[in-house]
């Protein structure tokens, strides 16, 4: 009889997380921005995943014969100074920014979940010491401290990552508590505590899908951000290291042949601001339909 | 004291609004007669089209959304639909003035009261500083309010000194018609009675004619000398108030007037008028209210009743008690 | 009021002190040793011995810690470089100006454009006005300053030479570095003012004022501004405070002689004394930055002013609250 019932109930909830999904959706539909930032993004991030296969030459190797070669057929973006086929360098940079992007954001939401999550639920003391942390961490440039962690932990790609996330968690934090803060005192919560719902079971079940909509809108502009930061990062020597096809490190390169090879600059240039751009746009739109006080 | 003279006359008002479901008509075909001095009431429920004609007097309707606004408001003489903007911001505060209905939201936070009906006082007149300082704190006391309070800020009243002050800044520079929509619904019962009879002191002292919007019945018997029922965007009776009170003949006033709860009688199930109001995008054929009429025939679906006269200046737009087949 | 300041003044001393902390044992905790570092690859073990007692770093990290501390409060000391001696104040003193410069009149030009637009959006809704300039203010957000910065050097100063590359003294240097600087805070000081004012517009007591026969100009930029003002302010304030962080990469482009560039460099030399002078800086001119904004808000709004006489206030501004609550320009 239970056991009916805990489907039933189970069913119900996938049912209203997919009609709001229906819902946003349809509602993402309408702006023609959003859904053509979305179609890129994934273009990219597929792109990204078969760079082995897609990429029509490899990433380091290089071709002293074709050296700084504008755009042709052969090499469709040109060549950069140690003959490297761009095109390819780019596709290859596309995973990295975006694996990276994901990881730090995905890193972020965790640990911020865990701490907005213990903040806002046991609240009081335990909760003024972590919100006060978040806030020192608050007033310290974010650019900054990931600056200093790279500088001082080696600039491999899991440092980069927690170096780039790591400014962003005080923020889901926020995020994350508010939303438990407010729906603490909602009547489920003392049903499902009634039924016996441990601590856990009562964050994890019932209240965090509720935040999941300003979530996914804050990590969607997490990605950019991360994104920003690695390539800045690179730009100045600080991210990845060659002959590692980061856009940052690329445009970097392209700067002692700005005069007479600029295809060597514009390329990165665009992609990083395409990237950024449609994730922006996307974060726009799924605000925007996430949030049915903005409709009309 | 009501003179006869005609001071509004709205013919034949149509509003409609885009919405994502199609086009909300909010007002259709409305028409109404304001003498001077007269304190006219609008009853209706919530979504039946009363501040929507309100704004349109006054020509404040959101432009965004407003799809077309058809009719005539003739205001001394004139007809205000076909003014420009210009001539429409010297009218507004001086000839017509309103009063909105949520005084917590009416006023602007970041200036102070005083300095808020200053402004309505300098945009309509040429006094100078000094004498519209001096003025402004007038109407304050004229309102109940200390004039020490003049600098203060709005967050530092309570909703019933709020909505005074809205009441001061309406009548500064004493227009001849004042709008009231739902002016004391947001406050309490016991604050409501003081703002009528605050209102009322006004009417009469400055002889302003008002147009009272409204849902409730009580506050109508209070003050108002002539009444009109509004449903679903249409004015579906009219008269004076003893005789929409004792001799209301639409159905729809006598639900109104069934629903409210006798304090002699006892009761176990609050009377109401079944059924909703009509979705303002499609209207039901013929008579707006037949779904939900105890008395509708089978006309009434079929052809839009006209105003009856049924003597004493009522009107009526209902074909029960004529002599055509129709009802009872 | 004055005590409302005074205690977000006195609330900096525990932050600087946790923030200066943090950001020494980060740098401390790095492999390389600063002693090599400064005397250079050739020194012998010996010689990088006496350069590390001389430096101190042979005491424990604490210890260390507390003498950096001692010097700054009681000799506003902030030592010197390890590698060229060089006095750190000295050095700040020298580069800072620049990135104060550059990040300062960067977001002034952008809210100074911004502003004016996103009112202009927001009054025109919906029209092609609007989500023209709307499109381009998200272009504007996503370009980075660095991108941006190069493109434009590749376009101004390389095919058609009309400006320098690099420099901050005269104005042509500094039209290149404020524009692709400035972008950014412009971009975003136009969407959060047009949202804001929208929000603004919708409310009732515009509908009282427009009813009172005030006209549509004065009506949009003397009430409704006024009162879409806070979130703005509040942008632009974030916005220099990550500029002064994060425009490293721009002085890194064109040449400028500013902090960032310096902090860079100290991190790399694990130079300590000069990553601690620096970082306290930058967070001690971010606090006032914020303290600022929150002087402005009580200036502009009475509520927050009637808060902050009553003393209990609180001590955090109004940014970190709104930082935290994560409000994005729409």
């Amino acid at each position: 009889m239970a056991d009916i019932d805990k489907k039933a109930r189970d069913k119900t909830k996938i049912i209203n997380i997919f009609g709001e999904t229906n819902e946003t959706w349809r509602r993402l539909k309408k702006n023609k921005t959003a859904v053509f930032s979305l179609f890129v993004l994934i273009i990219l991030a597929v792109l990204g995943i078969f760079a082995d296969f897609v990429a029509p030459y490899s990433y380091f190797e290089q071709n002293l014969h074709d050296l700084l070669q504008a755009p042709s057929r052969a090499h469709w973006l040109g060549t950069d100074q140690y003959g490297r086929d761009i095109l390819s360098r780019l596709i290859y940079g596309t995973r990295i920014s975006l694996s990276v992007g994901l990881i730090a954001v995905g890193l972020a939401l965790f640990a911020g979940g865990i701490l907005g999550s213990v903040a806002g639920f046991y609240g009081k003391r335990i909760d003024t010491l972590i919100m006060r942390f978040m806030d020192i961490m608050l007033s310290i440039p974010s650019v900054l401290l990931a600056l200093a962690i790279v500088a001082t932990f080696g600039t491999s790609l899991p440092n980069l990552m927690l170096a780039t996330g790591i400014s962003t968690v005080p923020g889901y934090a926020r995020l994350i508590r508010a939303s438990i803060l407010s729906n603490k005192e909602h009547e489920y919560v003392e049903a499902a505590r009634a039924v016996g719902a441990g601590d856990f079971e009562i964050i994890t079940k019932h209240i965090l899908p509720n935040c999941l909509a300003p979530i996914l809108v804050q990590a969607t502009f997490g990605v950019a951000t991360a994104i920003l930061t690695v390539a800045g990062l690179s730009f100045v020597g600080l991210g990845l290291q060659p002959p590692i096809a980061e856009w940052g490190s690329m445009l970097s390169e392209a700067r002692g042949y700005i005069r007479d090879y600029s295809y060597m600059l514009i390329s990165p240039a665009v992609t990083i601001a395409l990237t950024v751009f449609c994730l922006n746009t996307l974060g726009d739109g799924l605000r925007d339909a996430l949030d049915p006080k903005l409709r009309d | 004291m009501e003179s006869n003279r005609e001071l509004m006359k709205i013919k034949n008002l149509s509003v409609s609004y885009k919405s994502s479901n199609g086009t909300v008509h909010a007002v259709r075909n409305l028409s109404l007669t304001i003498k001077e001095g007269e304190t006219f009431g609008l009853v209706g429920e919530t979504g039946a089209g009363k501040t929507t004609a309100a704004l349109s007097i006054l020509r404040i309707l959101p432009e965004i959304s407003t799809e077309s606004l058809a009719g005539q408001i003739i205001f001394n003489g004139e007809d205000l639909l076909k003014k420009s903007r210009k001539e429409m911001r010297k009218i507004r505060g001086k000839d017509i003035a309103m009063i909105f209905q949520d005084p917590m939201t009416s006023l602007d936070p970041v200036n102070t009261i005083g300095s808020q009906i200053e402004e309505m006082i300098q945009l309509h007149t040429h006094l100078t500083k000094k004498e519209i300082r001096k003025a402004a704190e007038q109407m304050l006391e004229t309102v109940g309010i200390r004039k020490e309070r003049f600098s203060d800020y709005p967050y530092q009243f309570s909703g019933g000194m709020k909505q005074r002050v809205v009441i001061a800044m309406a009548l500064s520079c004493n227009p001849k018609l004042i709008i009231a929509d739902e002016p004391t619904t947001a406050l309490d019962v016991t604050i409501q009675a003081q703002i009528l009879e605050l209102m009322r002191g006004l009417k009469e002292k400055y002889k302003t004619a008002m147009i009272m919007i409204t849902h409730d019945l009580g506050v109508v018997a209070d003050i108002c000398d002539t009444v009109a029922i509004i449903y679903a965007g249409q004015i579906v009776e009219y008269g004076t108030v003893e005789e929409i009170f004792y001799s209301h003949q639409h159905p729809y006033t006598e639900g109104l007037f069934h629903s409210i709860p006798d304090i002699d009688v006892a009761q176990s199930k609050l009377k109401v008028i079944e059924g909703v109001l009509p979705d303002p995008t499609a209207f039901p054929s013929g008579c707006s209210f037949h779904p939900r009429c105890p008395y509708v025939k089978a006309k009434c679906s079929q052809i839009e009743p006209d105003n009856r006269n049924v003597g004493n200046n009522h009107f009526v737009k209902c074909f029960r008690g004529t002599s055509e087949e129709g009802c009872d | 009021m004055i005590k409302y300041v005074l205690r977000r003044i006195l609330f900096l001393v525990p932050t600087l002190l946790l923030v200066s902390f943090c950001v020494y044992a980060i740098v401390h905790a790095a492999p390389g040793d600063p002693a090599q570092l400064a005397l250079g690859e050739g020194a012998t073990q010996a010689a990088v011995e006496v350069k590390r007692i001389e430096l101190g770093l042979d005491k424990p990290f604490i210890y260390q810690y507390f003498a950096w501390l001692k010097n700054v409060v009681f000799h506003f000391d902030f030592g010197s470089s390890y590698r060229s001696e060089i006095s750190v104040a000295y050095q700040i003193r020298s580069y800072f100006p620049n990135t104060l410069k550059l990040a300062g009149l960067s977001v002034f030009f952008g809210a100074l454009i911004g502003i004016p637009i996103g009112i202009l959006a927001s009054v025109k809704q919906s029209s092609w006005f609007d989500n023209f300039v709307m499109s381009i203010a998200m272009i504007g957000m996503s370009v980075p300053a660095f991108v941006l910065a190069l493109v434009m050097i590749l376009i101004f100063s390389v095919k058609l030479r009309w400006l320098p590359s690099s420099g901050f003294s005269t104005v042509s240097e500094m039209l290149l570095p404020i524009t692709a600087l400035g972008m950014q805070p412009m971009a975003i000081c136009a969407r959060m003012t047009r949202s804001s004012m929208l929000e603004v517009i919708r409310q009732d007591y515009i509908r009282t004022i427009r009813a009172k026969g005030q006209s549509e100009l004065k009506v949009i930029v003397h009430h409704a501004f006024k009162n879409a003002l806070m979130p703005i302010l509040t942008t632009i304030g974030l916005q220099f405070g990550a500029l002064i962080g994060g425009a490293f990469v721009t002085e890194t482009i064109f040449l400028i002689p500013g902090l960032g560039r310096l902090l860079v460099t100290a991190v790399t030399n694990r130079d300590y004394p000069l990553v601690l002078g620096g970082v306290v800086c930058v967070a001690t001119v971010v606090a006032i930055t914020n303290l600022l904004i929150d002087v402005a808000y009580a200036l502009v709004d009475p509520r927050v002013q009637a808060q902050f006489k009553n003393a209990g206030g609180g001590a955090f501004s109004w940014p970190t609250l709104i930082k935290r609550q994560g409000i994005k320009p729409k």
